[in-house]
């Protein structure tokens, strides 16, 4: 590997488990077993006095230290009151994250002798600005150079369309992982991926399972003993139930039934938990998903998208059987299962191996025709426009090929053309002549990126001294949201000249990039003010903390 | 909805308010680190995640003056009604409890655990409870103790009176309790001195309590020691006063007579006798009072007994308590005048007026009454005339009736009432009739049916009831006439299995249809045919291990015929059935062996355990191959485990050696394509001969390639004594592509080894054919 083609690593960062992922020298992607030779590691961190342990142990001492071990940190990325307190240090969930990705590279360097530099890291695809941001971040604190934030289910559909098969296809992939849920409908072509639709919650993941458990085992307690008694305020009855409950899902999918033994204040309670009563507690949260991608498939008509082929079952929840058939049952179509832990980091890495790819084939293609970099964007287009002739693309690709040891055809294919969608709408604050506030949308979600709109709004009064721009996202597919229905995610002031007229056009341009991240400008329309904002949002770990996280990190040994 | 407050949620101080900055802040910080620890909470984490998003306002509020000062005052608020709605919860627990006669040790930490208050909170509570319940009791007990005992006697009447047990009145008793007024001469019990008595009641009157137990804010049925301990308290409280006013005099005094009749159960018993005799004295007074000119006057009379009453008494002790005190000092009591009987004659005066006014109004009223009748119901047939719907004058009809006494009119509106109904009745049973004759002409007889059955449960005429059940009966018979010729197609030209499931079906639905004797008939000419057909289905079905079929088709044949025939399937069936469970066996072997994943040992085991518990049965061959996929898996993993291994090794041959395709190395010096694992490796513990090394080689297709052969020991000598070499592990001698005979009958063969089994280096030896070697295939590329 030469240093213009860096190896890129494929990271799936995921509530419960995450893990690393390359594309070998066959072009295929593999999964990097960690030190402790597990191809899936639990992200869970234990701040075990001065230094940090990540996965399973960390898991293990949940039970011994349920105060020094985090887990499910996913689920409060880019949310700035999340804290934790250790040795009086303040860590963010960034930067916790940020242990777990230091863990899977450090054991992936060792496996391969090979310093892991570039990464892809996958994120749900509901994921808003704020916690595309922070995990953008995370990656950062951790040390690398984050090449891309990818979204789990594309991911997915990369790995899965990457399989020989020359079948284009529209596929749903039903994401559900450890602690997020995605539906999302991508339309699989010979040459592109292309995200139609996505909707989800990041709020609902295999967890939420785990936690009915918890509550069913608490009331067969409380009952048993005859306690009123919250067994849950005890944290080491917490940690050792939510364990018990994981496994008890894991085992409640294979088979009908299930002992489970709890010990709390010294009574000891044995208990069977059956696989049907398991169904009927989690019953609503099925139907949750079944709702959601109901909705999804409402959105995909509008885009003229009737009907798909296939479902795809990722996420290691999907293993729960009541799943496959609720799935069966409602759609009329055997879902299939693939590659549910390991798919998604895979298909970052096939992401990660393309980018490689192209960078190389890009700086060769500047050399050749000498034209900067930068103005080499879409090579697919420029041959087709007959800006770059076939002959030199042949030429760079053959170059690429020799040099890296793949194969032309594979060189040809990283060209893949990848679509995504945005899951949010962006607008700003508006007001009516009625003079409500209300959040008016310029992009709207499922809207594919990378695009830019423009839209006109106007002075209120004359002499109007300032333009306060109010950026908000929000979940719906509306125009017009009330405030209360959104997030404002920034704010920027344009200040304006002294006297002039009421009704002045502000054009306000929103631009979103293939990553979903955020670019805006206003403008008075006179030409002469503009303000342009780039947003990184307030709430993300940012400035001095940022700094100070990212030295911590540096000097860690993560175990 | 309103928010939560956050001086509660953040458990700051109320009262007063906590106000300082830093505290505040300091709080806040330390909730946020406290709900992000919770925030994945199984059943709290969503309420704290409702918390950690309410951070910023409270921040805003907290930190504004103004804002927190409403907020304290709000949260102020919350709590004193929230101290109420616990206390009056508390008291209804408390009752509950005390339904059964007595709390338990474990009722009193259940209910601190409950309420979240401390036992001592909760027993005082229940002490308070008791209290007010046994006041009354206690009253009545203090006053009979003015004599200085109570009897028995008054004891049961007590416990009697207010539905109690005699024991717990006795326990409340702190004086003697004797048998008879006998027994309670021998007793000498004096109470306080007078003098003594008068100087606690005048300090009394000054701080304005009644007695000492009213002093020390107790109740009187307080234990001894608390009453004690109570008085030193008071004791000290006052000492430390600054300014001793005549109420702090007073009350200083007090203490001391507390301290000193507080002392023993004695002197409490006497200053309790003082007490009853007091209350019994102001009573007296009160009558003294009363009494004027001699005489009481009937209201004085209940206004006495109603303060003996609440002296203690009860209203009749107290009324004759009264009496005799009258009596003895001869004050006459006033009777209450007989005002009764002068109201009986006025009201019978007045009550035949008035009825001979109602007689009169009566008879004029039904006249007028019956016009007004007639007029009303002329009024009301115009107005039915005019609706257009049934209904509607249906329902004008029975508003009339309804709200009509029974007259000739209602009656008439009655009548036209069931004629209307019959008319609608009958329109709706043609539209029925016409609709079924319309399902019917389309041959949707089934659909037919189903509507007349629809309708026959609603609401229908007797006699459209009939009509329809005789229509059903018609379309019975086209149904069975239908199915029958149904049949009969099937019965020409249909499988066996459809034959016997159309008859069958056919005597379900028409058990007593025209042509069941035949179809009967039809199913047994078929004994034989369907016997054939079964028993071919079974071969088939047994082929492809499907033994719910054949379990389904032999109950189906055993339950239409009894033959030899089903005789002989019978016998079949517990095999087929033991099969099945046999299959369920095997599948949770299955399962329980997937459990183990990746660990075939693991999963193998289970296998071979079951094999070993019962080595012969149907399942045995299946299990043999399992365990067979199971070792090769196993092999596999070994394989790919040293073939991980071995990839890192060629990493440092400094580009010399290069995995091309999966499992084959380039030699980058010669070109030579080596296999990565040799022998050794890919069938562990196996000993290779020569002959078996040549066969091994040729069959081999590691990456896709058929032409590997044994190597010539100069290439071997090219791989590993040529830097960078290619990595080995272990020692070994490969064999080599050289061989020659021995002997010279060509009996023995000695082939030329590549080995570094018998030095520390590699070379060329030779060894004899049939010993064990590894192969090391290459090929030319």
């Amino acid at each position: 590997m030469t240093e213009q083609t860096k190896r890129i690593f494929g990271i799936d960062l995921g509530t419960t488990y995450s893990s690393i992922a390359y594309v070998d020298e066959y072009g295929k992607a593999v999964i990097i077993p960690n030190a402790e030779n597990e191809r899936v590691t639990p992200s869970v961190v234990f701040f075990d006095e001065d230094s940090i342990v990540v996965g399973d142990v960390a898991k293990e001492s949940s039970k011994l230290y349920p105060n020094e071990v985090v887990s499910f940190v996913k689920r409060s990325m880019g949310e700035p009151n999340f804290i934790f307190l250790h040795n009086s240090e303040e860590y963010r969930a960034e930067e916790i994250s940020a242990y777990v990705l230091k863990k899977l590279a450090q054991d992936a360097e060792q496996y391969l002798g090979e310093k892991v530099t570039d990464v892809v890291v996958t994120c749900p695809a509901y994921f808003g600005i704020n916690e595309r941001e922070a995990t953008r971040k995370a990656g950062e604190i951790a040390g690398f150079n984050v090449r891309h934030i990818i979204n789990e289910p594309t991911a997915a559909a990369i790995a899965y369309g990457s399989l020989d098969s020359n079948d284009e296809r529209v596929v749903l992939v039903y994401d559900l992982g450890g602690g997020t849920f995605d539906i999302t409908m991508i339309d699989i072509r010979k040459d592109s991926v292309e995200v139609i639709c996505t909707g989800g919650d990041h709020n609902l993941g295999g967890k939420d399972w785990d936690d009915r458990i918890v509550a069913h085992i608490v009331e067969l307690f409380q009952s048993e003993t005859g306690t009123d008694e919250d067994i849950l305020d005890d944290p080491d009855t917490w940690q050792d139930l939510q364990l018990t409950s994981e496994k008890a899902k894991k085992i409640l999918s294979q088979r009908p039934k299930t002992p489970i033994s709890v010990t709390h204040g010294g009574e000891r309670v044995k208990m069977i938990i059956e696989r049907e009563k398991f169904e009927e507690i989690t019953e609503d949260l099925l139907e949750r998903t079944i709702e959601f991608t109901k909705e999804m498939l409402e959105e995909a008509k509008n885009k003229g998208y009737e009907r798909f082929d296939e479902i795809i079952l990722v996420g290691g929840a999907t293993r729960m059987p009541q799943i496959k058939s609720r799935i069966e049952d409602n759609f009329s179509i055997t879902p299939k299962v693939f590659d549910p832990d390991e798919s998604v980091a895979k298909g970052a890495a096939i992401y990660g191996w393309k980018l490689s790819l192209n960078d190389g084939l890009v700086e060769r293609l500047s050399q050749k025709t000498n034209k900067p970099i930068k103005e080499i964007d879409d090579i697919s287009v420029m041959i087709e426009s007959k800006e770059l002739s076939a002959q030199d693309f042949k030429e760079a690709a053959q170059e690429v090929a020799d040099e890296t040891g793949y194969t032309l055809p594979s060189i040809e294919r990283s060209m893949l053309k990848v679509k995504n969608v945005t899951s949010k709408s962006f607008g700003i604050v508006a007001h009516t002549p009625q003079d409500d506030e209300i959040v008016f949308n310029i992009v709207l979600r499922n809207t594919t990126v990378p695009i830019t709109l423009k839209k006109n709004f106007y002075t209120a009064i004359p002499d109007q001294k300032t333009v306060l721009i109010r950026i908000m996202e929000s979940e719906t597919s509306r125009v017009e949201v009330p405030p209360d229905h959104a997030v404002e995610i920034k704010t920027a002031v344009l200040n304006l000249p002294p006297n002039l007229p009421a009704d002045l056009p502000i054009e306000i341009t929103f631009t979103l990039n293939e990553e979903g991240r955020l670019h805006i400008t206003a403008m008075e329309t006179s030409g002469s003010l503009q303000v342009d904002v780039m947003v990184d949002t307030a709430s993300v770990i940012q400035g001095e903390e940022l700094e100070k996280a990212k030295a911590r990190s540096q000097n860690l040994v993560v175990y | 909805m309103q928010r939560e407050n956050y001086y509660i949620i953040l458990e700051l101080s109320v009262d007063p308010p906590e106000n300082d900055h830093k505290v505040i802040e300091k709080t806040i910080q330390n909730k946020k680190v406290e709900w992000s620890r919770l925030r994945n909470h199984p059943t709290k984490g969503l309420q704290v995640q409702k918390f950690v998003n309410m951070i910023p306002d409270i921040q805003k509020v907290m930190l504004d003056e103004t804002l927190r000062k409403k907020e304290a005052q709000a949260a102020s608020e919350l709590m004193e009604a929230g101290k109420e709605n616990i206390i009056s919860e508390i008291d209804g627990h408390i009752d509950i409890l005390m339904g059964k006669g007595y709390i338990t040790k474990e009722d009193i930490i259940r209910l601190a655990k409950i309420h979240g208050l401390s036992q001592t909170e909760i027993t005082d509570r229940i002490t308070e409870k008791k209290n007010t319940k046994y006041s009354r009791i206690d009253q009545l007990i203090s006053l009979r103790m003015g004599k200085g005992y109570i009897t028995e006697d008054e004891v049961v009447k007590i416990a009697k009176k207010n539905t109690m047990d005699p024991k717990e009145i006795r326990n409340r008793i702190r004086g003697p309790i004797v048998k008879d007024e006998k027994e309670a001469d021998s007793l000498k019990i004096q109470p306080v001195d007078k003098s003594i008595e008068k100087t606690i009641n005048d300090n009394l009157k000054i701080i304005v309590k009644t007695s000492l137990y009213h002093f020390l804010g107790m109740s009187e049925n307080s234990d001894l020691k608390a009453l004690q301990e109570k008085a030193g308290q008071k004791k000290k409280e006052l000492a430390t006063t600054g300014k001793k006013d005549a109420v702090v005099t007073a009350g200083i005094t007090l203490t001391g007579h507390c301290l000193t009749i507080f002392k023993s159960d004695e002197a409490r018993l006497a200053y309790d006798i003082s007490l009853a005799r007091a209350k019994i004295a102001a009573l007296d007074s009160d009558i003294n009072i009363a009494a004027i000119n001699k005489k009481i006057r009937h209201e004085y009379f209940d206004a006495l007994i109603d303060k003996a009453v609440e002296y203690g008494m009860d209203r009749m002790e107290a009324s004759s308590y009264i009496r005799s005190f009258c009596q003895k000092k001869k004050y006459g009591i006033e009777q209450k005048p007989e005002k009764k009987r002068l109201f009986v004659t006025a009201a019978a005066a007045s009550a035949l007026a008035v009825v001979i006014m109602v007689a009169g109004f009566f008879v004029f009223s039904k006249i007028h009454h019956k016009n007004v009748l007639k007029s009303d119901y002329q009024q009301l047939i115009k107005k039915v005339g005019a609706q257009t719907k049934p209904d509607q004058k249906i329902r004008l009809l029975k508003k009339y009736v309804n709200n009509h006494v029974k007259s000739e009119y209602s009656v008439d509106a009655k009548n036209r009432i069931s004629q209307i109904e019959l008319q609608i009745n009958s329109k709706k049973l043609d539209q029925i009739l016409k609709q079924a004759d319309q399902l019917i002409e389309a041959e949707k007889l089934d659909d037919a049916l189903a509507f007349y059955n629809r309708h026959l449960t609603q609401e229908l005429h007797k006699e459209s009831k009939k009509t329809v059940n005789q229509r059903i009966k018609n379309v019975l018979a086209l149904i069975e006439k239908r199915d029958f010729k149904e049949l009969t197609t099937v019965a020409l030209k249909g499988e066996p299995d459809q034959k016997i499931e159309i008859f069958q079906k056919y005597l379900k639905t028409h058990s007593n249809g025209k042509n069941k004797d035949q179809v009967k008939s039809l199913i047994n000419e078929m004994s034989v045919e369907y016997f054939i057909y079964v028993k071919k289905k079974l071969a088939f079905y047994e082929q492809h291990e499907k033994w719910e079929d054949c379990v389904r088709l032999c109950q189906s044949y055993i339950g239409i015929y009894d033959n030899s025939n089903s005789d002989q399937l019978k016998q079949q069936l517990p095999e087929y059935q033991e099969n099945i469970r046999n299959k369920k066996i095997y599948i949770s072997l299955v399962e329980k062996a997937d459990k183990h994943g990746t660990n075939y040992d693991a999963a193998s085991q289970v296998f071979k355990d079951y094999l070993e518990a019962y080595p012969e049965s149907s399942i045995t061959k299946k299990i043999k191959k399992d365990i067979k996929r199971l070792n090769d898996l196993m092999s596999i993993q070994n394989i790919n485990q040293a073939a991980n291994a071995i990839r890192l090794q060629f990493a440092e041959t400094k580009g010399r050696f290069v995995e091309k395709h999966p499992g084959v190395i380039i030699d980058t010096k010669t070109g030579l394509m080596w296999s990565m694992l040799d022998s050794d490796i890919t069938k562990p513990d196996t000993c290779l001969n020569y002959e078996e090394g040549k066969r091994y080689v040729e069959s081999l297709t590691t990456g896709g390639f058929t032409d590997w052969r044994l190597p010539a020991p100069e290439e071997l000598v090219g791989i590993f004594n040529t830097s960078p070499t290619f990595p080995v592990n272990g020692k070994k001698s490969y064999w080599t592509s050289e061989n020659y005979s021995g002997y010279s009958d060509g009996w023995q063969i000695q082939v030329t080894t590549f080995s570094s089994e018998y030095s520390t280096r590699w070379e060329i030896t030779q060894k004899n054919a049939l010993e064990c070697g590894v192969v090391r295939a290459v090929r030319s590329p």
